[in-house]
C-alpha cells in the first residue's frame, strides 16, 4: 500500500465537487472562525496541499460530552474533519481496535510522528489511590497522559475537565481530579473549557491549526483569543434588556414570556467567558439564555462551587460560613451598627455621670 | 474447574485468560477478561468498571434545585436522562408538580435522547463489530444500491452515490492513515456481511454521523443547548409564547415549527436507514444468537414517558415496568424503589467497604467508601495489573441486585417486559421483526436481539416524539402556555426533612435516584444506574453480572482479536461514567484517600 | 562675678481670647492648620463618590424590580452602571492625587499612607487608644492629626480598601473594554488571582462592606471626638484648622514624628562659661550626624534674629548657660511649661535680647515649637573675658550631648556616631573659633 497522502481537494474533486463550491466551503469556514476573507484562500490552500495531522484523543475521567459535542460539528462535519482534515489515529470512543490492537497506535504514532502529533485530551487524570481512580490498560490514566504528552507537538486540553477540573474536581474532590496543565508542563497546552465546549468552536480550533500551522493566541488563561476574549454578556441578544432594567423575575412570569434578561434568577453571562451568544450550540439554533435558562458559567473555572446557579451573589465558603456578600456585609454591618449604638450610649451615661459629678464637686 | 452461580452459569477459570483493555466503542473506561477453554470458547467472564468520580461527596451540601446539573454531568452520552431523574427525585421529595406542558416537552427530551443515543450506537459504537470496513473497498456498487434499494426508499441509494463513497474510501485507505480504522479487526472470521452490505452499512455509518446533529437541535430548543441542556426542579425553562407580545423572545412557531420537522426526520431515518439497516444485519448474523446471558431468564424496567403529568404509576406510563425472573415470562413483578428489600446494592467484589459486607443496602441507606484493594491471586500490581482476581474485589461498580436477583436492563429488558405484557406497540414490532428474519422468540435472548430491540425503541420513541409534540401544541391551543410551577420554588417552602426518589428509562435501562434534602441542603443523594446493573460484579452469593452472563459460552475464532467479546459487550451501549457509583455517605465522613 | 537674675517670669499670653467657636466658646490659644486644602478636597470628594458607588453598587448585584418600557428610554441598568463607573474614576483620580499630594504636603497629609509597625510606641499609643474606648482608660492622649488607631484604621480600611476597590473595579470594568484596552493591560493581572470573574466581583462586593462598616465607624468616632475631646474634629476638615474649646482640654500633644527639629546652643564664646551653648551645640554637630529633619545652628548671640529659626521648628532643644542657683558644673534639663523664661545671665547691652523674647516672639507669630527643651548647665564664672569654659563646665558637654541625643532618641530621631571626622569645610565654627583652635590651643 503506498503511502500517498489524500487531500480534501482531491477527494472533493473526485466527488465532482466545483472548485467553486470547494470555495464556498472555505470561505463559509473562514466566516465561521471570524477571519478575513483573505484567509479563505489559505484555507483552500491548505486543505490542497497538506497532509493530514495525527491527532490522539485520550480520554480521563470524564463524562465524554466533549466528543459528543465534536461529532455535532456542523462545519465542518466531523465526518469530513476526520476523514479529510486530521488523522484522528486514537480515539476510544469511535475507534475499531480495543486492547493491545489500541495500544500498540499509541506506540506507534509516537515512533512515527514524533514531535508532529497533537494529543486532545477529554476530561483528567485523578491523582489519589495512585491514579487507580481511572484505570487504563491496567496502569493509571495519568501514567498513559505523561507518556502520550512527552512526543507531542501541542496538548489540547478539551473542556471544563481538562482545562479546570470540572464536576469531578468540585468540593470536596474526593479523587483529586487534576487539570491538564498541572500534570503537563512542558508542552503548549490550549485550553478549550465548556461544559462541553461548542462543536464549531473545538473544530474551528483544529482547522485553525491545520489552516495556519501554528497554535492559536491564547490569552492569559491559556484559552485561544479568537473564541474566549469575550463574555457571554458582551454579546448577548437580550443585552438591552438587561441594560433597561428589565428582569424575568420568576419562571415563566410575563417576563420570560417576552425573553427579558435572566441577571436576576442568576445568569453568569457577565462572568463567563464563550461563543455562546454568537456561535450559539447546534449549528446555531439556540443557547441557553436564548432557551429560558440562565448562563451556568461551565466554562469558567470552579464554576460548581460558587453558589447556587439561580445566585445573582454567589457563596463565599470560608471558615465553615457559606453565605453571600450582602448577607454576610449586612450581618456584620448590622453588628457594627449596634455596637456603635451601644457603645454610644455607655459614653452617654459616662459624660453625663462625669458631669454630674463635676456639679456636686463645685457645691 | 467450575462454579455453578445461582443464576445457573458454569464458571470454569482453568483455561486461557484474555485481557481486552481498554475497552473502546464505549463511554467510559471498561475492562473485560475472559477465560476460554481448548475450543476458545468463553468459560468465564470478568467484567471491571475502571473509573470512579465520587460525584456523591460533592452533591452533599448543595441545593438541591442544582442538583441535576451535577448529575447530568454523570454522562454526556446519555445527556440529560440523569437531569430529568434528578429533577423527579427532588419534587418527589418535596411534593412539587409540573404543569402538563413541562410533561410533554420532559417526555420528549427523554425520547430525543432515545432517539439519538440508538442511533449514534448502533452506528458508531456498534456498527464496526457487524460491519468489516475494508471489506466495502471490494463491493460492487450496483449490488450495494440493489440491496440498499430492495431494503428501503431512503433515497441516497444510487450506484454513483456508493461508487463515489468506496472512490473516497479506498483514497483514505491508501493514505495509510486510517485513522478510527486503523489497527480494526478487519478480515475477521466473524465478519458475516457481503461486501455490498458492508458498503451500504458504512454509507449509513457516515449519513448517520451527519444526521445525528440534528436530531439533538430539540434539545437546543427547549434546552438550550446539547450535550447537557438545561433543566428545572417544578418545570421546564423554556417559556412558551406562541402569539403574545415578545412571542420572539420564547418558544413560539418557529421553534415549534423546527421541532416538528426534526421529528419527522427522525422518524424517516429511523425507519428508512436504520431499522432496514437491522434487518439486513440481523439476517446475516441469525446464526450468531450468542450474548444471551441474563435476558431469558432476569429483566428489569422502572418504565418511563409518563401520560400525564405526576403520574409514575406504572398505568400511566408508556413505556413497560416491572421485573421477571427465573424466565417466566408469565410473571411480571411489580417494583417499589422505596422498599428496603427489593433495591440493594452489595461490594464484596467491588472497591468500596460496608460494615457488613455480606449484606446489601438500600439507596437511601447507602454508604459510599472507596476500598481499593485487589484480590489475592490477582497477578500484577495495584496499579500495574496483568489479572484480576474476580474471587475478591475487581470493580469500581457496585453489584446492585432485586431481591437478590442480578437483573438485565435496556431496551431488550423494556421489550422483553413489553412483550410479556402483551403490549401491542411492543409485541408486534417485535414479532413482524423475527418473523422477517425467520427467527423464533428466543433468538430475541441474544446479543442480536438486544441489537434489534434498540433499533425497535427508536422507532417508537421517534413517534412517541410526534405524540407529545401534538399534545403540547393541543394544549397551547387550548390556552395553556404554562411550563413552570412556582409554589415550592423558595427553600422556606420546603419542609425541614424530605426524602424521595425519581426514576426514568434511560437509553442504557432503568435509571433512578434517591434523594435525602435536610434543612434544605442535600443530606444524601445516591444513583443507581443501569450500567450498573448490566456492568455488575459478582455477588456474595457468587451470581454474576449481565455483562459477565452475556459472554459466556461464546466461542472466539481469533484469541488476539476479540471481536465477539466486543460485539457482545456493544450490545448493552456500555456507559462507565454513568455506572461509577454516586452513593453519597449517610451521614458519615468519607475516609480520605491518600497518594502513596 | 555676675549675680543671677531671674528676670520675672511671663505669663502665657492668651492670644485667641477673642475667638470663640460655634458654640460660643472660648477657643483656646494655637489653633493648628493641620489639613491642606488637598487633603479637604480629596477627603469630600472621595466622600461623596464612594457614598454613589456603594449605592450604584449594591444596585448592580440585586437589581431593582423590572418593569416593562422601551430599553432606549428607561436605561435604567444602564445609567446605574454608568454613574458607577463615572464615581469610580471621579475617585480613582482622587486618589492618586492625594497621594501624589502626600509627597508635597505637610506631616499630616502623609499620615494615612503608612502605619509605623516597627515603633514600640506606635504599638503602645494604639493599645491605649483601644483601652480608651473600651472605657478602660480614663483620658486620652491628644493628637494633633489622626490618633495611632485612627491612623492605622485609615491606612487600612481606607488607603488600602480603597486601593483595592480601585484595582479590583478597573479589572471589572475591563472585562468590557476587552483583552486589548489598557484597563486589561494595567489590571488583568487581578484574573491570575482569581480565573473566575465571579469570584473578582464577590470579593469587590465584599469590599464594599468594609467601606460601609469603616463608614459607620468613622463617623461615629469622628463625631465622639469631636464632643468628648473638646475639639473642632469635623469642622477641622471643612476649615483645616484644628481649634480647642477651653483649657483643660488643651493638648499637651504628644510628637510622634517631629517634623522639624531645631537643636541650638546660645551663648558668647568670649565669655568663658556663657560659652557653654555653643560648644555644646558644637561639639553635638562634631559627634553626631543627623537626619534631614534636624537642623543644628550656632545661635550665638544673634537674639530675635533666632525667631525665624524657632518659628520653622516643631520642637527645640536649647543648648545654654544657666544660673539655677546650682552648683556650678551641674546639668539641668527643663522642659514645655518648665523652661524658664530666663536665660542669659548678662545684659550686655541694649542689643542684647533674652532668650525668653525669643520664644514670647515666636509664640507671637503663633509658630512656637511644641516641645521645648533647655538643656542648661550653671556656669562657673562669667567673667573671663576672652576666656575659655572652666574645666567643670567643659566636662559637662559630654553628658549634655547625649542629653540631646536621647531627647532626640524620644522623638523618635536617631542620630549617627560619625566615622569619618568632618572636614573643616564641615564644621559648625569655622575660620578658627572652633573650641579646638580657639580655646584649647592653650592645652595643645
Amino acid at each position: 500500500m503506498e503511502v500517498a497522502t489524500e487531500t480534501f481537494y482531491s477527494v472533493i474533486r473526485r466527488q465532482g465537487i466545483t472548485r467553486r463550491s470547494f470555495h464556498k466551503f472555505c470561505s463559509l469556514t473562514a466566516a465561521s472562525l471570524g477571519l478575513a476573507p483573505l484567509a479563505a484562500s489559505r484555507i483552500a490552500t491548505a486543505l490542497e496541499t497538506e497532509p493530514r495531522m495525527p491527532v490522539i484523543w485520550m480520554h480521563g475521567l470524564e463524562c465524554t460530552c466533549c466528543s459528543e459535542s465534536f461529532i455535532r460539528s456542523a462545519h465542518p462535519l466531523v465526518k469530513d474533519a476526520v476523514l479529510s482534515m486530521i488523522s484522528l489515529d486514537y480515539d476510544d470512543t469511535i475507534m475499531a481496535a480495543a486492547g493491545h490492537q489500541a495500544e500498540a497506535i499509541l506506540q506507534e504514532t509516537r515512533a512515527k510522528y514524533r514531535g508532529r502529533y497533537v494529543l486532545a485530551v477529554e476530561g483528567n487524570a485523578p491523582l489519589n489511590e495512585g491514579g487507580m481512580f481511572c484505570i487504563d490498560g491496567g496502569k493509571p490514566f495519568v501514567e498513559k497522559l505523561k507518556m502520550m504528552a512527552e512526543d507531542a507537538m501541542a496538548v489540547i486540553a478539551w473542556g471544563t475537565c481538562a482545562s479546570w477540573g470540572c464536576v469531578q474536581a468540585a468540593r470536596p474532590n474526593p479523587t483529586r481530579a487534576t487539570p491538564i496543565d498541572k500534570v503537563i508542563t512542558n508542552k503548549p497546552i490550549i485550553k478549550v473549557p465548556g461544559c462541553p465546549p461548542i462543536a464549531e468552536v473545538m473544530t474551528g480550533i483544529v482547522t485553525f491549526i491545520i489552516t495556519f500551522g501554528k497554535l492559536p493566541e491564547l490569552d492569559r488563561q491559556g484559552r485561544p483569543k479568537m473564541f474566549y476574549s469575550q463574555r457571554i454578556h458582551d454579546k448577548c441578544y437580550r443585552r438591552p434588556h438587561f441594560d433597561a432594567g428589565q428582569f424575568v423575575e420568576e419562571w415563566d412570569d410575563e417576563a420570560a414570556r417576552k425573553g427579558y434578561c435572566l441577571y436576576k434568577i442568576g445568569c453568569k453571562g457577565p462572568t463567563t467567558y464563550n461563543a455562546c451568544s454568537t456561535v450559539r450550540w447546534n449549528g446555531g439554533i439556540s443557547f441557553p439564555i436564548q432557551s429560558g435558562h440562565g448562563c451556568i458559567g461551565c466554562s469558567e473555572d470552579g464554576f460548581w462551587d460558587k453558589g447556587s446557579f439561580y445566585d445573582r451573589l454567589t457563596n463565599i465558603k470560608q471558615f465553615g460560613i457559606e453565605k453571600n456578600a450582602d448577607q454576610i456585609g449586612m450581618a456584620v454591618a448590622g453588628a457594627v451598627g449596634a455596637a456603635v449604638g451601644a457603645h454610644a450610649a455607655v459614653t452617654a451615661v459616662k459624660w453625663f455621670a462625669n458631669k454630674r459629678e463635676d456639679t456636686h464637686q463645685d457645691h | 474447574m467450575g462454579i455453578r452461580t445461582p443464576n445457573g452459569f458454569k464458571l470454569d477459570d482453568s483455561g486461557r485468560r484474555i485481557v481486552v483493555d481498554p475497552l473502546t466503542r464505549i463511554e467510559g473506561h471498561m475492562r473485560v477478561e475472559v477465560n476460554v477453554d481448548s475450543d476458545n470458547v468463553i468459560r468465564n467472564a470478568v467484567s471491571t468498571g475502571t473509573m470512579w468520580r465520587g460525584i456523591e461527596t460533592i452533591l452533599k451540601g448543595r441545593d438541591p434545585r442544582d442538583a441535576w446539573a451535577f448529575t447530568e454531568r454523570i454522562c454526556g452520552v446519555c445527556t440529560g436522562t440523569h437531569a430529568l431523574t434528578s429533577v423527579r427525585g427532588v419534587e418527589n421529595a418535596l411534593g412539587i408538580t409540573i404543569p402538563e406542558n413541562a410533561n410533554s416537552i420532559r417526555n420528549m427530551m427523554q425520547l430525543c435522547l432515545l432517539v439519538h443515543d440508538h442511533l449514534v450506537h448502533f452506528y458508531h459504537l456498534h456498527a464496526l463489530d457487524w460491519v468489516d470496513v475494508i471489506s466495502a473497498l471490494k463491493a460492487d456498487p450496483k449490488a450495494t444500491s440493489a440491496l440498499a434499494q430492495s431494503a428501503s426508499s431512503w433515497p441516497s441509494s444510487s450506484p454513483g452515490y456508493f461508487k463515489d463513497l468506496q472512490i473516497r474510501l479506498t483514497k483514505f485507505v491508501a493514505s495509510g492513515q486510517l485513522g478510527p480504522f486503523k489497527n480494526g479487526y478487519w478480515g475477521h472470521a466473524a465478519y458475516k456481511l457481503p461486501s455490498e452490505a458492508n458498503l451500504m452499512v458504512v454509507a449509513h455509518y457516515l449519513e448517520a454521523l451527519d444526521f445525528q446533529k440534528d436530531i439533538v437541535k430539540i434539545h437546543a430548543i427547549y434546552g438550550g443547548k446539547n450535550p447537557h441542556p438545561n433543566w428545572l426542579v417544578g418545570g421546564v425553562p423554556c417559556a412558551i409564547n406562541v402569539d403574545g407580545t415578545g412571542a420572539v423572545g420564547a418558544v413560539n412557531m418557529e421553534r415549534l415549527n423546527l421541532v416538528s420537522s426534526i421529528i419527522n426526520r427522525c422518524i424517516e431515518f429511523t425507519e428508512k436507514v436504520y431499522l432496514p439497516d437491522i434487518v439486513t444485519i440481523g439476517s446475516f448474523y441469525k446464526d450468531w444468537l450468542y450474548g444471551g446471558g441474563l435476558s431469558g431468564k432476569s429483566v428489569m424496567a422502572y418504565g418511563d414517558i409518563p401520560e400525564t403529568a405526576n403520574d409514575y404509576s406504572a398505568g400511566n406510563l408508556k413505556l413497560p415496568r416491572g421485573v421477571i425472573i427465573n424466565g417466566n415470562l408469565n410473571e411480571v413483578l411489580p417494583i417499589d424503589h422505596a422498599d428496603p428489600e427489593q433495591i440493594q446494592e452489595f461490594v464484596t467484589h467491588s472497591w468500596y467497604k460496608y460494615a457488613d459486607e455480606s449484606k446489601g443496602l438500600h439507596p437511601w441507606e447507602g454508604v459510599t467508601e472507596p476500598n481499593y484493594v485487589l484480590g489475592p491471586n490477582a497477578k500484577g500490581t495495584k496499579t500495574d495489573i496483568k489479572e484480576l482476581d474476580e474471587g475478591g474485589k475487581y470493580s469500581w461498580i457496585k453489584a446492585p441486585r432485586w431481591r437478590g436477583n442480578a437483573v438485565e436492563v435496556g431496551p431488550l429488558a423494556r421489550y422483553i417486559i413489553g412483550y410479556a405484557q402483551n403490549k401491542p406497540e411492543f409485541k408486534e414490532p417485535t414479532e413482524k421483526l423475527l418473523k422477517t428474519l425467520g427467527l423464533p422468540l428466543i433468538a430475541l435472548f441474544s446479543t442480536l436481539g438486544r441489537t434489534a430491540a434498540r433499533g425497535l425503541e427508536c422507532q417508537w420513541a421517534a413517534h412517541q416524539m410526534r405524540y407529545f409534540q401534538d399534545k403540547l401544541v393541543a394544549r397551547i391551543k387550548a390556552g395553556d402556555s404554562s411550563t413552570v410551577n412556582i409554589d415550592k420554588w423558595r427553600p422556606d417552602s420546603w419542609p425541614q426533612e424530605a426524602k424521595g426518589y425519581g426514576f426514568t428509562e434511560a437509553p442504557r435501562g432503568a435509571l433512578a435516584h434517591w434523594i435525602r434534602i435536610k434543612e434544605a441542603k442535600i443530606d444524601n443523594y445516591q444513583c443507581v444506574v443501569p450500567t450498573t446493573w448490566n456492568g455488575s460484579p459478582r455477588d456474595p452469593k457468587g451470581n454474576i453480572g449481565a455483562f459477565e452472563a452475556s459472554l459466556m459460552d461464546t466461542p472466539m475464532a481469533d484469541l488476539q482479536q476479540p471481536l465477539e467479546i466486543l460485539r457482545t459487550i456493544h450490545s448493552f451501549d456500555p456507559c462507565l461514567a454513568c455506572s461509577t457509583h454516586v452513593m453519597s455517605p449517610d451521614g458519615q465522613e468519607m475516609a480520605t484517600v491518600k497518594v502513596r | 562675678m555676675m549675680s543671677a537674675v531671674a528676670p520675672p517670669a511671663e505669663t502665657e499670653p492668651d492670644l485667641a481670647a477673642d475667638a470663640t467657636d460655634a458654640a460660643g466658646e472660648h477657643a483656646i490659644a494655637r489653633p493648628v492648620y493641620i489639613y491642606e486644602a488637598p487633603v479637604r478636597i480629596c477627603h469630600w470628594v472621595s466622600a461623596f463618590s464612594i457614598f454613589v458607588l456603594v449605592v450604584t453598587g449594591y444596585l448592580i448585584g440585586t437589581p431593582l424590580p423590572s418593569f416593562a418600557s422601551e430599553a432606549s428610554d428607561s436605561f435604567v441598568m444602564g445609567y446605574i452602571r454608568f454613574t458607577h463607573f463615572a464615581a469610580g474614576q471621579v475617585l480613582a483620580v482622587s486618589f492618586l492625587t492625594r497621594i501624589l499630594w502626600a509627597f508635597a504636603g505637610n506631616y499630616h497629609s502623609r499620615q494615612i499612607f503608612y502605619i509605623p509597625v516597627h515603633r514600640r510606641q506606635f504599638w503602645k499609643d494604639v493599645l491605649h487608644e483601644i483601652r480608651c474606648y473600651a472605657f478602660l482608660e480614663p483620658k486620652p492622649k491628644m493628637y494633633l492629626g489622626h490618633n495611632p488607631l485612627a491612623q492605622a484604621a485609615m491606612f487600612t480600611c481606607f488607603t488600602l480598601g480603597v486601593a483595592f476597590m480601585i484595582v479590583t473595579g478597573v479589572a471589572l470594568y475591563s472585562e468590557g473594554t476587552g483583552n486589548d484596552s489598557w484597563q486589561h493591560k494595567l489590571f488583568g493581572w487581578v484574573f491570575a488571582i482569581w480565573s473566575n470573574s465571579q469570584d473578582v466581583r464577590t470579593w469587590h462586593h465584599l469590599g464594599m462592606w468594609m467601606l460601609i462598616i469603616f463608614f459607620i465607624l468613622h463617623v461615629y468616632a469622628v463625631i465622639r471626638e469631636d464632643i468628648m475631646s473638646r475639639q473642632s474634629i469635623i469642622s477641622s476638615m471643612i476649615s483645616g484648622v484644628r481649634q480647642y474649646r477651653d483649657s483643660a482640654s488643651r493638648p499637651v500633644p504628644t510628637c510622634l514624628q517631629p517634623t522639624r527639629i531645631l537643636v541650638l546652643g546660645i551663648g558668647n564664646i568670649l565669655w568663658a562659661d556663657e560659652g557653654f551653648g555653643v560648644r555644646a551645640v558644637e561639639e553635638f554637630h562634631r559627634r553626631y550626624a543627623v537626619p534631614d529633619n534636624v537642623t543644628i545652628l550656632d545661635g550665638g548671640t544673634q537674639g530675635l534674629q533666632l525667631v525665624n529659626y524657632l518659628r520653622e521648628a516643631d520642637c527645640l532643644i536649647v543648648f545654654d548657660a544657666v544660673d539655677y542657683g546650682l552648683e556650678p558644673g551641674q546639668l539641668k534639663v527643663l522642659r514645655d511649661e518648665d523652661v524658664p523664661r530666663f536665660t542669659g545671665v548678662r545684659k550686655m547691652s541694649l542689643h542684647h535680647t533674652s532668650f525668653q523674647e525669643v520664644i514670647s516672639a515666636t509664640d507671637l507669630l503663633g509658630h512656637c515649637p511644641k516641645h521645648l527643651v533647655l538643656v542648661g548647665c550653671q556656669p562657673l564664672d562669667l567673667e573671663d573675658w576672652g576666656g575659655s569654659l572652666t574645666q567643670a563646665v567643659r566636662n559637662q558637654i559630654d553628658p549634655a550631648v547625649e542629653l540631646a541625643s536621647s531627647i532626640l532618641a524620644e522623638w523618635g530621631v536617631k542620630v549617627t556616631a560619625r566615622i569619618a571626622p568632618l572636614r573643616e569645610s564641615e564644621w559648625l565654627l569655622a575660620n578658627g573659633i572652633d573650641h579646638l583652635h580657639y580655646e584649647m590651643r592653650a592645652w595643645t
